[in-house]
């Protein structure tokens, strides 16, 4: 007796994975460019960012509902046929790609120059490499609910970081409150989006899902409680570091646990936070790397996707020693990646929706035209 | 050769194999019919059939078929037992109809030449043959019974067997129309356990298992006689789990008698022991033991299914018949758990798992399990939960020395020297001066020579087992230091790790987390902290990949369960575990009542009984 295992997520398992895939940038350099960005109203900027994401979710989940039962390249498919659905796997695949690639460079970056000093760049990428493998390996279950695992831990340690920051806090440090005034925070807003760029892969896993119909509360829950680590990071930020001096740390939430000093022994902590920080870099890595391979899969109709895994992985750490340095890398995704991963996110989707009702609208009533001609 | 480097090649680069892996999923119990299909499927049958204008088959029609195949009855709607001699017939007859069956013959001399060669009865010295005559309705008839010395309680043999085939014949019983079997079977064997054979295979394996042949002359069935009498080690302490509070008896080797001892603590009918045969020659019966109206039946089904699969010459014991029955062997961590506790395995059988004992094994399995059952203890349910909790935190916190320990030092030593207070870091920067190895050498070396005389330790022989202590206690303390060969904190964390190891309540989860702990250190010397969280990371990717018997190991954290979730790293109160675990999918979700102390008295003037309180 041969039983095909059937994959399964739960509604917790996918809201983890959603929180870690959006959060994880809040322990790289999200606090600092929204910083750059909103100047003291960061916090605000991240808040309004928060509820635009939440009003187009919402309005995308309610035409999304006749098709709760496909993923997004399901319904690029009923839209525009088999090349409409290589050309939408493709583009989400490459903007996964990317960010992959840009994530690893990073978060190898920052290990180096923190701890791992003398460690050639190759090999700190190679460990993150074979990390990423081994997630994707095991597909998208596992990595779900080593999620749905580790994600309260982390949040818990992260939580713990913001709290011990609170003697340090100044409230004088987030005045003027607009920050730089409203036209401007909403004006900067729009390109910021793309910190939600990684919505798209709730679209891949509804499938999956063991209620499909839960689909929409899980974004939305997803979106309030990134929203809410993502505002109380960034408030906590700003209120220990003042503008314009919280534009100058490149790691921002590492440079919030290092300066903690509580008492003799609650000093110097920051090397804990390389635990929290490289758990949440492996979760995002492979969970990117599982997504990548699904998509180039699922576009070109392959079987099976585990062979992909290595050339892909091979791929992501050839790109990733691309840029020379840090600030290369950090400028492939702020000038690029930033300003443009929102339309992928938010627009795309939108229109291959729209467009799928529209056509199966028309069929529909075609058909009911050739029935009453008949 | 092509062929085979192309498939070894594929398997390199992660091909999947052609057929899907089999995986078993543990569904819902009760939505289970015999047959194995469920009610839904059986519903949309059903649903099918209406559409198609069919009348759907009624369950009562298809047994009616059954009933005129001649394998079951239905009498108003119910099905019928079919009567033990029916069945004991009928499997009889299946069993003799195979090819190789060979039948006793009415010819006591073919009988006892045949006996003689299948034993080597010349050379075999243990195997013991009587003759002897017996008087059946005023006639002689050459009788010969056959056992094993040693196998058999001789006793039972004499005073049992022989004694009354030889005497009670000429006492003045009714064999009026009785043939010679009957009159043999009712009247001259006074045993309480005696099956009639009717082929040599059925005698010898009995023979072979403790049993007494007795071929008789005339016909054509022997008798086989349980008088097993083999010594055999009294019902002990635990050994390995050892409590203070709680039962203090453990298995023994005897198959019957474990299963007496869990009988001994359930004491409901509905308790199975059901009996299968493992190893072609060893033939070694295991039991597989649960409980009819809680344990799933998919559950049932497929542990049954495994054990008979396997195709082995000999088992000896529970560990071997893990290892074939587990579903991923690769897996850095125990499938099942395995306990010399009879009221453990009660307590397991009661929440809706299955035991399986082995012959000649003093060790149980039971499956499903999930992580979090290895690192309970059985103790935890006899103390009051404050305390149960902390000794399982305690337990936790062994795990993580033993695994982590090592490793954190390494890479805090190594590599982030900014996270240790200044006094201590100069502490540990002046006990290393004179030691002329990097740390992980010295951890290696610390580690090792912990293991070896860990491993001494279980194999030296018990009068010079000091001489161990002593000598592991000084090369592993102050000789090593004296030698400048490590630093004194080295020690200390090498000592915790070790105590650490000895806290896991599961020998064999200990096993792994001893094992492990190497690689870890591997990968904190070559990468600090960031090592070590790929370690934590790929290790925890794979043991929630796992799964046991259909139920994911770290269940239920990942995946998140409904129920039970408290008493997984924390005890809750025992009136509180209201529910059993409904990973397992047990036929009934209950344990106990939702006010299991019947004598509290509910807010509002209620009893617990839902009665008024009227004294209040």
């Amino acid at each position: 007796m041969q039983m095909k295992q059937k994959i399964k997520i739960g509604n917790f398992e996918a809201l983890c994975l959603l929180i870690n895939m959006f959060c994880s940038k809040l322990i790289l350099d999200f606090p600092r460019y929204v910083s750059e960005d909103g100047g003291t109203a960061s916090w605000l900027l991240v808040l309004l960012i928060s509820i635009v994401v939440f009003v187009v979710f919402t309005f995308l989940a309610r035409i999304y509902k006749k098709f709760s039962d496909k993923d997004i390249l399901d319904v690029a498919k009923l839209a525009f046929g088999e090349p409409g659905k290589i050309i939408a796997g493709l583009l989400f695949m490459l903007q996964f790609l990317y960010l992959d690639t840009i994530v690893v460079r990073e978060f190898a970056e920052d290990i180096k120059v923190i701890s791992l000093t003398t460690t050639p760049i190759s090999i700190i990428i190679s460990l993150f490499c074979i990390g990423m493998l081994t997630g994707a390996f095991l597909g998208i279950e596992t990595l779900c609910r080593i999620n749905a695992l580790a994600v309260p831990v982390l949040s818990a340690a992260f939580i713990f970081i913001l709290l011990l920051s609170i003697p340090r806090f100044d409230s004088s440090k987030i005045a003027p409150w607009l920050g730089p005034g409203p036209a401007v925070l909403i004006k900067k807003a729009i390109p910021n989006i793309s910190a939600y760029s990684e919505l798209t892969t709730l679209l891949f896993i509804i499938p999956y899902l063991n209620d499909k119909g839960n689909y929409v509360s899980i974004g939305k829950y997803a979106i309030l409680a990134s929203g809410f680590f993502f505002t109380v990071g960034t408030l906590t930020y700003t209120l220990v570091y003042q503008y314009p001096m919280s534009t100058e740390f490149f790691l921002p939430l590492y440079q919030l646990a290092r300066s903690i000093a509580i008492g003799r022994f609650l000093s110097r902590i920051e090397a804990i936070f390389i635990l929290v920080w490289a758990s949440s870099a492996f979760l995002y890595l492979s969970s990117g790397l599982y997504f990548v391979t699904y998509m180039f899969k699922k576009s070109f109709g392959l079987q099976t996707r585990k062979p992909l895994l290595i050339p892909f992985t091979i791929l992501i750490f050839s790109i990733a020693m691309i840029p020379e340095n840090l600030y290369s890398a950090l400028r492939l995704k702020m000038g690029y990646y930033r300003n443009y991963a929102w339309i992928i996110t938010i627009i795309v989707p939108l229109f291959l929706v729209t467009a799928a009702s529209v056509r199966a609208k028309i069929e529909r009533r075609n058909k009911s035209d050739e029935a009453k001609s008949q | 050769m092509e062929n085979n480097v192309l498939k070894w090649l594929k398997n390199i680069f992660l091909f999947s194999p052609k057929e899907p892996k089999y995986r078993f999923v543990l569904d819902d119990a009760n939505n289970q019919d015999d047959n194995g299909g469920t009610d839904t499927s059986r519903q949309a049958k059903k649903d099918t059939e209406a559409k198609n204008g069919t009348q759907p088959k009624d369950e009562d029609k298809v047994s009616g078929r059954k009933a005129k195949n001649g394998k079951r009855t239905v009498v108003d709607g119910v099905k019928q037992p079919i009567p033990i001699n029916e069945m004991n017939e009928k499997k009889r007859e299946k069993k003799d109809s195979s090819a190789n069956a060979l039948f006793i013959d009415t010819s006591i001399n073919v009988n006892l030449e045949y006996i003689k060669q299948r034993y080597s009865a010349d050379i075999n010295g243990d195997f013991v043959i009587r003759e002897f005559k017996v008087i059946v309705m005023n006639k002689d008839y050459s009788v010969f019974i056959c056992f094993f010395d040693g196998l058999v309680d001789t006793i039972v043999v004499n005073m049992s067997i022989i004694q009354p085939l030889m005497t009670l014949s000429t006492l003045p019983v009714n064999t009026k129309d009785q043939t010679v079997r009957d009159v043999v079977y009712n009247h001259l064997i006074p045993q309480s356990q005696i099956k009639i054979c009717r082929t040599y295979q059925e005698v010898v394996d009995e023979v072979n298992f403790g049993g007494l042949g007795i071929f008789i002359d005339g016909l054509d069935v022997a008798f086989a006689c349980d008088v097993k009498g083999w010594e055999h080690r009294n019902v002990e302490q635990p050994t390995s789990e050892l409590n203070i509070r709680g039962p203090k008896e453990s298995f023994n080797e005897i198959n019957r008698k474990n299963s007496a001892l869990i009988r001994k603590i359930i004491k409901d009918e509905n308790l199975i022991v059901e009996d299968i045969l493992v190893g072609e020659r060893s033939k070694t019966p295991c039991s597989m033991v649960y409980i009819k109206n809680l344990a799933n039946d998919s559950l049932v089904r497929e542990v049954r299914r495994r054990i008979k699969s396997i195709k082995i010459a000999y088992l000896r014991d529970a560990g071997e018949l893990e290892q074939f029955l587990e579903d991923s062997p690769y897996l850095p961590a125990p499938q099942m758990l395995l306990t010399e506790r009879p009221d453990r395995v009660a307590s397991y059988l009661s929440e809706g798992r299955v035991g399986i004992i082995v012959h000649g094994s003093p060790f149980a399995i039971v499956v499903p399990v999930t992580f979090f059952n290895l690192i309970h203890s059985p103790e935890d349910y006899y103390l009051r939960y404050p305390y149960a909790t902390f000794l399982r935190l305690i337990r936790i916190l062994g795990i993580l020395f033993t695994l982590l320990l090592p490793s954190f030092y390494l890479a805090v030593t190594n590599y982030h020297h900014e996270m240790l207070p200044t006094d201590l870091l100069l502490a540990i920067a002046s006990a290393r001066e004179k030691v002329p190895f990097p740390t992980v050498i010295s951890i290696f070396i610390m580690e090792i020579a912990f293991e070896l005389i860990r491993e001494a330790g279980i194999r030296i022989p018990g009068p010079i087992g000091p001489t161990l202590s002593i000598v592991g206690a000084l090369i592993l303390g102050q000789a090593a230091v004296a030698a400048n060969l490590v630093s004194p904190i080295l020690i200390i964390v090498v000592a915790l790790t070790a105590i650490g190891s000895f806290a896991i309540p599961d020998f064999s989860l200990g096993y792994s987390f001893r094992a492990l702990r190497f690689i870890y250190i591997i990968l904190a010397s070559f990468a600090g902290l960031l090592g070590i969280s790929l370690g934590i990371f790929i290790h925890l990717l794979v043991l929630v990949h796992a799964k046991s018997f259909g139920v994911p190991f770290m269940v239920p954290f990942a995946p998140k369960t409904s129920r039970t979730r408290t008493n997984a790293i924390l005890k809750t109160p025992l009136w509180k575990e209201e529910d059993r675990p409904d990973f397992i999918n047990p036929k009934d979700i209950k344990q106990q009542a939702h006010i299991s102390r019947g004598w509290l008295k509910r807010r509002g003037g209620a009893n617990a009984d839902e009665t008024e309180d009227k004294d209040r």
